[in-house]
């Protein structure tokens, strides 16, 4: 094995040692209550944006977090903001909807976490005493693939990307 | 579960605030235990639902607790009990009410409130047995809760909620 094969090979283990350090200093408590805090941002993230909760939404997220959807790519709160503010309202019915929500916490102040939802998107505001919407199916389903840091203000999101997997017959 | 001992009102400003890196993580770990039990109500809800057992479905209710319905709100356990007992008194059904996303803000050390989603699929049971068939879902809701911590755990105070989404069918 030549010294450059060496350097690599010891660059590398020293590489291992740090990440299984980082991974190993996460008690079982600290990393429950990383899963608890990025679970609950995660259902911030859709309660939010079904409501139309502009200010809600954008503070799941950092500062200077990036948001990739269909409809393009938002960098910064602010304009994560305006994505949501600029819609008309009051809102359309519209309901992600949550179901495996897998976190992986990385070490003290990040995390990665993969979540799909089905998504039902309506046509006209639906409130308290109005007939529901008539919908033959859902309208999608998405995987949200998405980073999370600690920030001064708790956990948020640092990056967001939306995969969307399945396109059903409800309205869009 | 017991009243959270040392919960003083600065712990207020803390649940409005949210977390912080500075705060103590055993407050963040008191904060993710009441969410982490009013999420469990959720899902005990939608199952005993979807059970028909009136019984540990009324109990997850305060004694006092409120079930709006579309047109009625059922008052106490015994209402409630009443109500699932006679709903499941009809042809056999294969009933899931898959509960999605379920947003839980704790208020106090006693309180808290949520709003959750639920996907409702529903369809006769064949003679042969299950599984049942269906095309699309029945229903989709939003449900907006109030959790109170009594001297049984926590429990639902009030809970209400709007249909979205229904099959044409």
């Amino acid at each position: 094995m030549g010294m450059k094969n060496l350097t690599v090979t010891a660059v590398s283990a020293v590489l291992l040692a740090s990440a299984s350090t980082a991974f190993a200093a996460l008690d079982e408590a600290t990393a429950d209550t990383i899963i608890t805090a990025c679970e609950r941002l995660m259902a911030d993230y859709a309660v939010f944006r079904d409501r139309l909760d502009a200010d809600g939404w954008a503070d799941t997220f950092t500062e200077d977090a990036v948001l990739v959807l269909g409809s393009g790519t938002y960098e910064g709160r602010d304009a994560i903001l305006e994505n949501l503010a600029s819609r008309p309202t009051p809102a359309v019915a519209h309901l992600i909807m949550l179901t495996s929500v897998k976190i992986t916490p990385i070490d003290e102040a990040s995390a990665t976490g993969t979540s799909y939802a089905i998504i039902l998107n309506g046509d006209r505001p639906v409130g308290p005493g109005d007939p529901p919407i008539q919908m033959e199916g859902i309208t999608s389903v998405n995987v949200y693939h998405t980073e999370f840091a600690l920030t001064a203000a708790g956990w948020r999101i640092s990056r967001m990307e939306l995969e969307p997997v399945f396109r059903g017959p409800g309205l869009a | 579960m017991r009243a959270i001992p040392g919960l003083a009102p600065l712990a207020l400003l803390f649940f409005l605030a949210g977390p912080s890196p500075a705060q103590d993580m055993d407050e963040l770990m008191r904060i993710n235990a009441i969410v982490t039990a009013c999420e469990r109500l959720e899902h005990d809800y939608a199952i005993y639902r979807d059970r028909g057992d009136a019984e540990a479905f009324a109990n997850l209710f305060t004694e006092d607790g409120e079930w709006g319905r579309p047109t009625t709100v059922l008052k106490g356990r015994e209402a409630i009990r009443e109500y699932i007992e006679s709903s499941s008194a009809g042809p056999p059904e294969a009933h899931l009410q898959l509960q999605t996303t379920i947003q839980i803000t704790p208020v106090d050390e006693t309180t808290a409130t949520g709003i959750s989603y639920a996907l409702v699929l529903e369809a006769p049971i064949p003679e042969e047995g299950l599984p049942a068939t269906v095309v699309g879902f029945q229903v989709a809701s939003e449900s907006r809760s109030t959790y109170k911590l009594t001297d049984e755990g926590w429990k639902i105070a009030t809970r209400e909620y709007t249909t979205l989404f229904v099959d044409p069918e």
